[in-house]
This record gives structure tokens, C-alpha cells and sequence, in this order.
């Protein structure tokens, strides 16, 4: 039932690159990596892209590795699979293996990668809020402008615009070491509790001092705004402070912070609710 | 039939396909997914159409041993590689351990979700060939079932599990 | 008896587990097209024009159908529903046009390109607010043309017993409230479809997803007639079914259309629904809300109920209109209550039309009551299981309803699922956890539900040559598991053995009539239909066996004396016993009872063939039998009559806890105690109460179809959440009470729908318990629970 456009596979980078800069078809394809998401949006039918790129072959998209300054290196078509069974995801960012985790089925998790999941830019992405949290740079390609790096910060200017550049294809992340003695954090409130799309997902990233204050705070959230947010007021009002002092600040922060609508998965309320305690919660308990 | 198909459709192309240990060998079109290549181009109607969303299961088949959604994939995409469906499972009228047990528990009811959860758990136990229930549950939490309230489900899996 | 209570495997298990049964998705015809349906783009709306031309002229359409080119087909048991939409669409998914094509694509790309230009009108979305004075009309006139002045759907269910008002005042205590519950989807795992064919006499065939093949065959004979097509036959042939729960009750447009389109192009037509067509095309639940008040004196004895309905039946009325039918049950009779009010006005709005599923106005019905219970046991100070226990039915009694209860265990399912859930300790225990438990009750229909003249099952059995039993019922099997019950009774009713029972596909054209597989009827009228027959057919073998037994024996005898001369005689004068009462038949043997003298038995198809080929006219071995319950069709303006042969009841207990930062509700337990009358087989019977069970938890926490001014948002499993394994990750206790009803086949009691009854309230009473706030509208999201919970902090603070 799936519509009828032309799919192409190149078996190289090279090759996909030059597909984009130079479509055959005239209008540029658009590129998938495990379909998990095109495949639906083909299969309704609703939206139809002219053509569709397929990057499955391109295995040095593939992998992970930790980077000589310490950044894990994971490529663009890493599956979530990958991600949970590796080793080295799991040491320097466990936050993100926990959010593969929770990627629908294994299945989903089986085709779906990260460089899809950020590519299509959902504010309900899973992962997305992990990259926020522990900082981390997008490394994209072009067959005319070569490779361009930028931070996941800022990435998305709007609902679902991603800054991916015409003919660029995004190859792969370095996610920033956590800082010494700092822990991460992952919490995803679903629509039901297995194979749900996130009503809020949550991530954050906190060290304390000798002293016993926070000296790093970085939290993220999704589903609560039209792109994945750092939660700015929620940082501030806890940084310098003991856990348990600012917790319920760093809530109160964490609600104003998000801009959440009302749509058919929940309420800006519960949303807005939901990001406090849930950001409250974790802050007390470091 | 003697219409044209509309002559904006891109031209198929000649796909060969290792199903069940035989080759199959077609045109297909660019787009086309594995589910429908194997329901009506292959004649195996075994494999399921639930949701053409990857939400319910029904549609899993095999590649390369891997659990795959044959409803997001596309046929172009399995081109030699190895795939088992639903039909390669039993030898014969001798069913897999988990398809005689999914017999002896009853764990079919309407049965239509049946292929791709044993699909699913021909590839989990041939990872995992003791796995634990929480991990069964894991395992066959993209497949759903409307009738079983997945009790009988589960039991036909531990009891492949306990040989 | 060897077989009842056991669980052979089941006679479709091998052909599902591997994937070799047919469903209507999988069936083919030779030489066949595809339909496709063209709906609506508007909730209400003048169709002023519809212009066919682009599609006709796409390559590979072979007949594009509208209203204006096709005979008008009428639908619905009120007669207000037409199979292509003439004049103005009243909701989503009005059947404007349809084309046939070559293949699906090609129809789906014809009916898009249909153009229809409509006037909008103004439409009606609340049930209350249809019923308010100038209320745009759903229907203007009604089938016969003429005009009709309110939404209020021409339908009356009420029962008054006793004086309600002064029974209220004279209550101790008393509490009401207002309960709602959502449209839920039955979410059949197969899809609907269908495939229509004419023969070269016009005669037609259905390939249908029905639990009725008979109605439907007599509606489609109805559509034939008015195809102009008179003298000819409908013919429903019933695939392996994917799922029923209900959406098989009625027959659907888009069945009528497939026919139409077989008609216009001379070819077999198959329109099969996809998930998201399934979702935003057929009929879900009604949504009904529920006014509810109980009362009961110092001592807890329930002295009275008032209970007022309003249900969204959406833009046409289906079988589902009736879902107060079964209302009535619980209204009138689950419990003791003297004083009874029942009342419901059942809308025309322009959402989508609902049907029947699963229950049928029990689980709308019960969530209210159970509900109000728990609330009347705080008011009353009573703990809630007892109050229960007070007012608990007994075996023997009639109720308000005229319902004559023979046997009733729910006294024990009351106290064992108290025990099993350890209620003393866990309820109300202020033990500083979020945690809960609570309960809830069920009565239904056991011996089938008169809501049709006929509430009849018939069975035709047959022996071949062989000894081979084939059975033909009008059943539908549709995973319950109604082919093994069949199974199970044949075996011990007839003595042959499980696995030589072959039981036909469901077909109008060889099977005898059924009033159709629903209200839990399926295994409790069948099967005593079946051993009805029974009878017959061991009594047609005995009586042959009279005169043949003899030479078979002789000729045994005189084998086994030429293979050892030195054999033993039989040890007693074997034909001076012979009588047709003498002789039993197990296992397929036909032997004098009390022997087992292996010389003295005979095998059945050796009997039989010699019977077949007697000298001088032989004889075949087929019986028919039809069994229509001993119920009465009630009065439903009084809302009295015994419209069940006899009535199931249960309790489910779960404990629950809440999470009370995101309102997330865990199940840590449930316990289920059903009254079943007898197991006739402990695996099936399992399947079908914990299946239902699970479809009761979805009701209770996540099912809902969200709709937007009639326009449906979440056609799909993404955002319409049924269970998964991992929400079902708790144990289940499950216990069977064994009343041993006398009007059940071998004592058993129907129990395909009780499952899910009960299961909402006993959650939304465990919640209350856990965490101090009741829901009164499903399903109980976190979203209800937080804002109750913030809610309630406030008022506190």
C-alpha cells in the first residue's frame, strides 16, 4: 500500500552525498536512515516525499568510539540496538542507553538510529533530550561544503526544522563526557508503559561540590515546547544550591520553563505538572 | 487486464529473495514493502497486516535471523538476504517448540497476531534460549494481542523455554 | 465423562500457530476486483454535487457507484441508514461513492480523485445538547418520510419497580453521581473486509466477518430485493474471523457496497479496511453517561436505585442502539434492591455511529454502580465488600426484572475474591503508601440474551462412512474457542473421540440457523443443541445396532476362532441382550454396556458401512436438532421478562498502585472469581475471562477514540493505547465457582463477555482506595488523576 516513488540506494557516502547534491529526479530525495518514521508517514500515504534516499547501506555511518578528547563518537546510523549494547554508551552516556531502551519495541529499536531520531526532529524525539543534557555537537556533510560540526544546542530553530542544510546529511554525534563525579538522569512519562510515544521525556546532568552544591545543573526536556529545551529557569534556580534546598525551586523553575500545548496525547497541565515534579523529584535525590 | 499501470509509477525492478530456503524471484516496484511482496507477489499470506504503522507486530518476519517489521521495509532493501516467514517455521506437519506449545496452551484465540509474535520468539530464543518472563514480556511488547490478555501467550514461551 | 473439564488442543490451534488459517484479508477469487470507498469530509453536510468523472477514466476502474447510479439500499434494524448517501451526509465516514478497480492502489488513487462539492450544516456533537430545542437535526425525516422533530431515537427501554422517590427519603443513607464512559474501539486484530460474488443465475455469495450469518443472509436478501433482484439468494460463507467483540453484530456499508460493485461489473469484489480505515470507518462503543443514586438503610440493605442513561449512538442507529437491553440487568437486578427507576435516551448526534461490543451496555451500566456503591458503603460507613455481601443475590430468586435466577455463586465470588486479595488487611489501610484495593461485580446473561424473536442454535451431525462426526452449527468461531467446546460435548455427548469430530465452516449454505454468536450464547446454545442431537444420532446407531450388531459380532468371533481356535467364548449369553438400550458407544466402539469384552465391540464405521450398504436399502446417519432457550423477550417499556435461560455472575478484585508524581496507575494484582456454571474447558474458559479482562483494564486506564467535532484524532495504536504485554505484567488470580446451572449443556453457564464487566470499577474503587479521589469518566488517565490529586491538596491546604 506503501506509495509509488522512487527509492534510491547508494552503497557508499560518497555516493548518497552526490545523490543529494545532484538529484536525478530533479527534486531532492529525502533521506532515511531505519524508516521507522518515513516508512509511516509513506505508508499513510498523507505527506509524499518526490523520492527517498535509503542510507541502510551505508555501514561508516555505523558505530561508536570514544574520541581522543574524551567525546563518544556515535554514528549517524547507529541503531538503538547498537547504542544499548555497547559498552562504551553505556559507560560515557548511560542516560542515552536508557532512552533507547525505551524506543518502542525491539523492532523499533532494531531499525531505528539516532541520527533518524534527530533528523526528523520530533519535539517528542526520545533521545533528544539526552543530547541536550549532556552536550553534544552534530556532525554533518555535504558533498560541496564537506563536513560542518555544530552544536545539538540551538540545532532545531522551530517545530520540526532542524538545521540540516540542502545536500547535507547528518554522519554522526560527539556527545560530551560527563563532568568528573556528575551523574545522569533519564525519565520518559509515556502514553502507557511499554511502546509509547513520550507525553513528556525528561533528562538532566548534575555534579555536586565538596561542599555539597550543585555545581553543574544541565536539565532537558521534550514534548513540552516545539523542539527539545534546556530548562534554563530550572537550572539557575538550583546551581550553587544544595539538592535538597532548591529542589522544589528547580520545579518551580522546570514549569516555567516549558511551553506545553494540549494535544492528543495530553494537557499543557499535566505537562507543565508533570516536567516540575518529575524534575523536583530527581534534583532531591542526588 | 489489459490497462497500462499510470505511467507515472517508477519502473520495477527484478528482485530476488531467499524465502524460507528457496529463492523467490519478481519485479517489484522501488517502493514496495517486504509485507506485501511476500502476501501478494510470494503467495505467503501467513505474515499479517495489522497497522502499516510498525505499532502491532503482526507483520514480523525474519532477516537474517532478526526480528523485522516487514511493514517498514522495504523489499528492494532484503535483496540477498536471508528471510523466514511464518511458513518456513514448521518442517512439515512437525511444528517448532514454540509453535507446539503455542498449540498445546491455546495460545491462539483469533489467531491473527499469531505469526508475529512466533516470529518474534523463533528469534528471541534462538538469542536468548532460557529467557526469564520479564524478558519474554520485552521481547513481544511491539505485538499485540486483543483476545489472550497475553496469559497463555507467555506460558506457551516458558514452556518452549523449560525444555 | 472424559472429556468435559479438559483441554484438548484446540481444532484451529495448528493451522493458526502456523499461519495457515484464512482470514478475509488472505481470501482471493478468481478474477477479482477491488473496492474502494469514497466518505465523507464533513460531519453534516448538504452533498450537492459529486462528479465521477476523473475516476472513471483512470486505467484499471471498472465501475464507479454512487446514490444516483446504484438501487438505494436501506440498513439498520431502525431502517435509517443507506449504503451510499443520498441527499446529505450526517457524520465522518458517510459512504458518498465507491469504485472497483483492478487493484487496491488503483481503486484508493479513483476514490480520492472523486470530486464532491457539499453545503455544510450545522452539526450536533453532545448527546444533551442534541436533545435541547432547535438542536440541528441529524435525520429530518425518518425512513418512511416523514418529518421528524427531535434527535431522540425512536427506542424505549424502562423499568420502574416499587416507588423510588419515597423509598429515598426513607433511606438512611444515600449517594449519587454522574458517571461517563468513553468510545473505545473493539480493535479486532484482522481488519473487516469482505468479498461479494455473483454467480451466472444472480444468486450471490458473501465472504463476510459476521457473528450473525444468518441475519446477514436475511439482510442481504433484503438488498437483493431491493437490487431488484427478486428470487435470488444471499449465501454467507465466514472466514476465520481475526477478532469479533462485537463489530460482526450488524451488517456494515461497506459490505452493501461490495455487492453493489459485484453487481454493477459482473465480478467478485473484495473491500478490505486497513488499521487507520478501521479506526475512522467502523463503528466503536457508544459513549454513554450514567446518573446514578443509591440508597440503603442503617443495617446497609439497598433500598433503592435511580438510574438515568443518555447514550451517543452518533448518526444511525446499529444493534448497538439496543445496549439498554442489558442495561436493564444490572439496573434491575444485580443485588438486591426493591425500589427500582430506570431510564435512557438514546441520541442521534454527528459522530460516528457506534455498535455493539463486548458486554453491551453492562460495562457502561456497572462502572456507574460499582462506583456509586463504594461511595454509598463510605457514606454508610460500611466497608464496601460487606455492604456487597448484605445485598448479595442468592440461588432461587426472581428479581425486580422478572430475571429467574436458579443458580448464583456470587456470594462466594464475593468472599473469595476478598480473601484472595487479603481485603481485611489492604482496604482502607492508611499505611503511607499510594497503594489500593477495591472491587467490583458482575450479573449477565448465561443462557443467551432474548433481544430477537428467535434466540435459537441449531446443529446438523453427521456420520460418514468412518465413523467421522461432522458437525455444522451456525456458530461463529472467532477465537473464543467455540469449535473446541463443540468438540468436547460432541465427544462425551456421542463417544467418539475429540479429534474425529470435524466441525464445518461457518456457511448459510450448509449449516442450520443460528440467531448469531453473541451475548455470550455461542458454546451455551450450541451445545445444547448439540446434545439434543446427541441423542438422536446414538439412538439411530443403537437402533441399527439391533439389527447389525449381531453379524458383526459373529464375524469377530468367527476371526478370531480361526486365528486361535483355542480363544474363550464370551463369558455371557451377548444376544439375549441385545435391545437398543442395551448398547453404549465410546470412543467410537458400540458395545452392549458393561463390557469390555474387545471381541464384543464393534467399531463404528463398521457399522455404519454395513448399514450403508444393508441388502434392500441402506440408511444414512444424520440428525438435526434445534434449541431455542426457555427465555422470554421482555417487555422493554416495562423492562420485564426472563430474557436469559440463566445468568452468570462474578466479582474481580484488584490492587492497584499510583504514582503520585506523573498520576500513572500500576496494577500490582487482580483477582477474578467467576460463576460459570461448569468448566467445559479450563484452558479456553481461561482465555476468554483473562482476554476480556485485559480489554476491561484498557477501558478502565487507556482506551479511548478522541474526537474532535465528530472528526476522529487517533486512528491508530500510537495514540489509541490498547494493553500490551507489559501493562498485563501482573499475576492474575483466576477461580471458577461451579453452580452446576440445570439449563447449561452439562451445567454450563456462557462466559464470553462477564470478563471485562466488572474490571473498570473494581480499578476506579482500588484508585479511591489508594489515593482519596474518584474518577468518574474513562478511562482514568494521569492526566484525571493529577489534576483530582492537585485538586484535592488544595482543598486541603
Amino acid at each position: 500500500m506503501l506509495a509509488d516513488i522512487p527509492v534510491h540506494r547508494p552503497s557508499s557516502l560518497e555516493e548518497a552525498l552526490a545523490l543529494l547534491a545532484d538529484p536525478p529526479d530533479g527534486e531532492r530525495p529525502t533521506p532515511m536512515a531505519g524508516g521507522t518514521d518515513i516508512m509511516v508517514v509513506l505508508n499513510s500515504r498523507h505527506v509524499v516525499p518526490s523520492s527517498v534516499l535509503d542510507l541502510w547501506k551505508l555501514d561508516e555511518l555505523r558505530g561508536l568510539s570514544v574520541q581522543d578528547d574524551g567525546t563518544l563518537w556515535i554514528g549517524a546510523l547507529s541503531t538503538y540496538r547498537s547504542i544499548i549494547a555497547s559498552p562504551l554508551a553505556n559507560a560515557h552516556c548511560p542516560a542515552l542507553v536508557e532512552a533507547a531502551r525505551t524506543v518502542g519495541a525491539v523492532q523499533i529499536q532494531s531499525r531505528g538510529t539516532l541520527g533518524g531520531n534527530v533528523a526528523n526532529a520530533s519535539p517528542a524525539g526520545d533521545s533528544l533530550p539526552v543530547l541536550l543534557a549532556q552536550g553534544c555537537d552534530v556532525v554533518l556533510q555535504s558533498r560541496d561544503g564537506g563536513r560542518r560540526t555544530r552544536s545539538f544546542d540551538g540545532f532545531y530553530a522551530g517545530y520540526r526544522q532542524a538545521d540540516i542544510q540542502p545536500g547535507e546529511l547528518i554522519i554522526g554525534f560527539r556527545i560530551h563526557a560527563l563532568p568528573p563525579g556528575a551523574t545522569s538522569w533519564y525519565r520518559k512519562v509515556g502514553t502507557r508503559l511499554a511502546q509509547a510515544i513520550s507525553k513528556v521525556v525528561l533528562a538532566g546532568v548534575a555534579a555536586c561540590g565538596d561542599d555539597g552544591t550543585l555545581t553543574t545543573l544541565r536539565i532537558a526536556a521534550g514534548s513540552v515546547a516545539p523542539t527539545p529545551i534546556r530548562l534554563a529557569a530550572a537550572e539557575a534556580a538550583g546551581l550553587g544550591g544544595r539538592p535538597t534546598d532548591v529542589a522544589a525551586a528547580v520545579g518551580a523553575g522546570a514549569r516555567a520553563d516549558v511551553t506545553p500545548i494540549d494535544d492528543v496525547r495530553s494537557n499543557a497541565l499535566y505537562r507543565r505538572e508533570v516536567s516540575g515534579r518529575l524534575v523536583e523529584s530527581w534534583v532531591r535525590s542526588l | 487486464m489489459t490497462d497500462a499501470t499510470t505511467s507515472t509509477r517508477p519502473a520495477k525492478r527484478i528482485l530476488s529473495l531467499r524465502i524460507n530456503g528457496s529463492t523467490w524471484e519478481g519485479a517489484v516496484e522501488p517502493s514496495a514493502l517486504l509485507l506485501d511482496v511476500l502476501r501478494y507477489q510470494a503467495g505467503l499470506t501467513g505474515t499479517k497486516r495489522g497497522c502499516d504503522m510498525g505499532t502491532c507486530g503482526c507483520c514480523a518476519v525474519r532477516v537474517d535471523g532478526e526480528p523485522r517489521l516487514s511493514c517498514l521495509t522495504l523489499a528492494l532493501d532484503c535483496e540477498g538476504r536471508d528471510i523466514k516467514t511464518i511458513e518456513g517455521v514448521a518442517d512439515g506437519p512437525l511444528l517448532s517448540s514454540l509453535q507446539q506449545e503455542w498449540a498445546d496452551c491455546g495460545a491462539a484465540q483469533c489467531g491473527f497476531c499469531t505469526p508475529g509474535f512466533i516470529m518474534v520468539g523463533e528469534a528471541l530464543l534462538e538469542r536468548n534460549p532460557k529467557p526469564s518472563e520479564a524478558e519474554v514480556r520485552e521481547a513481544i511488547a511491539g505485538n499485540l494481542c486483543r483476545c489472550t490478555g497475553y496469559v497463555k501467550i507467555v506460558e506457551a514461551f516458558m514452556r518452549a523455554t523449560a525444555d | 465423562m472424559t472429556y468435559m473439564g479438559t483441554s484438548p488442543t484446540r481444532p484451529d490451534a495448528a493451522a493458526k500457530a502456523t499461519g495457515r488459517a484464512e482470514y478475509i484479508s488472505d481470501a482471493v477469487r478468481p478474477g477479482m476486483l477491488h473496492g474502494a470507498i469514497r466518505f465523507s469530509e464533513h460531519a453534516h453536510a448538504r452533498i450537492l454535487r459529486i462528479d465521477t468523472s476523473k475516476a472513471e477514466r483512470i486505467p484499471g476502474v471498472r465501475a464507479v457507484i454512487t446514490a444516483e447510479n446504484t438501487p438505494e439500499v436501506r440498513l439498520g434494524f431502525l431502517r435509517d441508514n443507506l449504503a451510499l448517501k443520498k441527499g446529505k451526509v450526517r457524520q465522518f465516514r458517510d459512504e458518498i461513492a465507491a469504485v472497483a478497480a483492478i487493484d487496491p492502489d488503483i481503486a484508493a488513487e479513483a476514490a480520492a480523485a472523486i470530486e464532491v462539492e457539499y453545503e455544510p450544516l450545522p452539526a450536533v456533537f453532545d448527546p444533551i445538547e442534541a436533545l435541547a430545542e432547535g438542536a440541528p437535526l441529524v435525520h429530518d425525516v425518518d425512513p418512511r418520510g416523514r418529518p421528524v422533530t427531535s434527535n431522540l431515537m425512536p427506542v424505549h427501554f424502562r423499568h420502574f419497580s416499587g416507588d423510588v422517590e419515597k423509598a429515598r427519603a426513607a433511606s438512611a443513607y444515600v449517594a449519587e453521581g454522574e458517571w461517563s464512559t468513553p468510545l473505545i474501539q473493539q480493535t479486532c486484530m484482522g481488519t473487516a473486509g469482505c468479498i461479494a460474488e455473483f454467480d451466472p443465475q444472480m444468486n450471490l455469495t458473501v465472504w463476510a466477518k459476521t457473528q450473525i450469518p444468518f441475519l446477514a443472509q436475511r439482510d442481504f436478501n433484503g438488498a437483493l430485493a431491493q437490487m431488484g433482484l427478486r428470487n435470488k439468494n444471499a449465501r454467507v460463507i465466514v472466514p476465520a474471523l481475526g477478532g469479533g467483540f462485537g463489530t460482526g453484530l450488524d451488517t456494515h456499508c461497506y459490505e452493501y457496497i461490495s455487492i453493489l460493485l459485484a453487481w454493477k461489473t459482473g465480478k467478485p469484489v473484495k473491500v478490505q479496511y486497513n488499521r487507520d480505515q478501521e479506526f475512522a470507518y467502523l463503528s466503536p462503543r457508544q459513549s454513554a453517561t450514567v446518573r446514578m443514586a443509591q440508597g440503603c438503610d442503617r443495617d446497609g440493605r439497598l433500598t433503592f436505585r435511580h438510574v438515568h442513561v443518555v447514550q451517543d449512538n452518533g448518526a444511525y442507529g446499529s444493534w448497538g442502539a439496543t445496549y439498554p437491553s442489558v442495561m436493564l440487568l444490572p439496573a434491575t437486578s444485580l443485588y438486591r434492591v426493591p425500589n427500582i427507576y430506570f431510564d435512557c435516551e438514546l441520541v442521534y448526534t454527528n459522530n460516528t455511529y457506534a455498535q455493539a461490543m463486548r458486554g453491551y451496555g453492562n460495562p457502561e451500566l456497572t462502572f456507574a454502580l460499582e462506583s456509586n456503591l463504594d461511595q454509598l458503603a463510605e457514606e454508610a460507613g460500611i466497608d464496601a465488600a460487606q455492604l456487597r455481601l448484605i445485598n448479595c443475590n442468592e440461588p432461587n430468586e426472581v428479581t425486580p426484572m422478572g430475571l429467574k435466577v436458579a443458580t448464583c455463586g456470587l456470594r462466594e465470588c464475593l468472599e473469595q475474591t476478598a480473601e484472595r486479595l487479603d481485603w481485611d488487611n489492604k482496604r482502607g489501610a492508611p499505611d503511607g503508601t499510594a497503594r489500593g484495593v477495591g472491587m467490583a461485580s458482575l450479573i449477565h446473561v448465561g443462557g443467551s440474551g432474548r433481544i430477537y424473536r428467535s434466540d435459537a442454535s441449531g446443529v446438523i451431525l453427521r456420520f460418514d462412512d468412518w465413523g467421522n462426526l461432522y458437525l455444522s452449527s451456525g456458530g461463529v468461531e472467532m477465537g473464543q474457542g467455540l469449535h473446541s467446546s463443540l468438540q468436547i460435548v460432541a465427544a462425551d455427548a456421542i463417544g467418539v473421540a475429540p479429534d474425529r469430530v470435524f466441525i464445518n465452516q461457518t456457511d448459510t449454505s450448509t449449516c442450520p440457523w443460528d440467531v448469531g454468536t453473541h451475548a455470550s450464547r455461542g458454546a451455551f446454545t450450541a451445545c445444547n443443541a448439540l446434545l439434543m442431537g446427541a441423542t438422536k444420532l446414538r439412538d439411530k446407531v443403537f437402533r441399527a445396532a439391533v439389527e447389525l450388531y449381531p453379524q458383526l459380532v459373529e464375524e469377530a468371533l468367527r476371526k478370531q476362532r480361526k486365528r486361535d481356535p483355542d480363544a474363550p467364548a464370551p463369558s455371557f449369553d451377548w444376544r439375549s441382550r441385545i435391545d437398543a438400550d442395551a448398547f453404549d458407544l465410546r470412543e467410537g466402539q458400540v458395545f452392549l454396556s458393561n463390557t469390555d469384552d474387545p471381541v464384543l465391540r464393534v467399531d463404528l464405521g463398521k457399522l455404519i458401512r454395513a448399514a450403508h450398504f444393508r441388502d434392500g436399502g441402506g440408511q444414512m446417519f444424520t440428525v438435526e436438532a434445534f434449541y431455542d432457550p426457555p427465555s422470554e423477550l421482555p417487555d422493554w417499556e416495562q423492562g420485564q421478562g426472563n430474557m436469559s435461560a440463566c445468568y452468570t455472575f462474578g466479582t474481580q478484585g484488584v490492587e492497584v498502585e499510583v504514582d503520585t508524581d506523573t498520576g500513572d496507575v500500576r496494577i500490582l494484582k487482580m483477582a477474578a472469581v467467576l460463576d460459570v456454571g461448569k468448566v467445559i474447558n479450563p484452558q479456553i474458559l481461561r482465555g476468554q475471562t483473562i482476554g476480556a479482562l485485559a480489554q476491561g483494564v484498557g477501558y478502565a486506564l487507556y482506551e479511548e477514540v478522541k474526537t474532535e467535532r465528530g472528526r476522529i484524532l487517533n486512528p491508530n495504536f500510537t495514540d489509541y493505547k490498547i494493553p500490551t504485554a507489559v501493562e498485563m505484567d501482573f499475576p492474575i488470580e483466576l477461580e471458577f465457582v461451579e453452580t452446576d446451572e440445570p439449563t447449561g449443556p452439562y451445567g454450563a453457564k456462557g462466559i464470553g463477555e462477564p470478563g471485562l464487566v466488572p474490571t473498570a470499577p473494581a480499578i476506579a474503587n482500588a484508585i479511591a482506595d489508594a489515593v482519596g479521589v474518584r474518577i468518574h469518566d474513562l478511562p482514568i488517565t494521569p492526566e484525571k488523576l493529577l489534576a483530582a490529586l492537585r485538586a484535592k491538596n488544595e482543598e486541603a491546604t
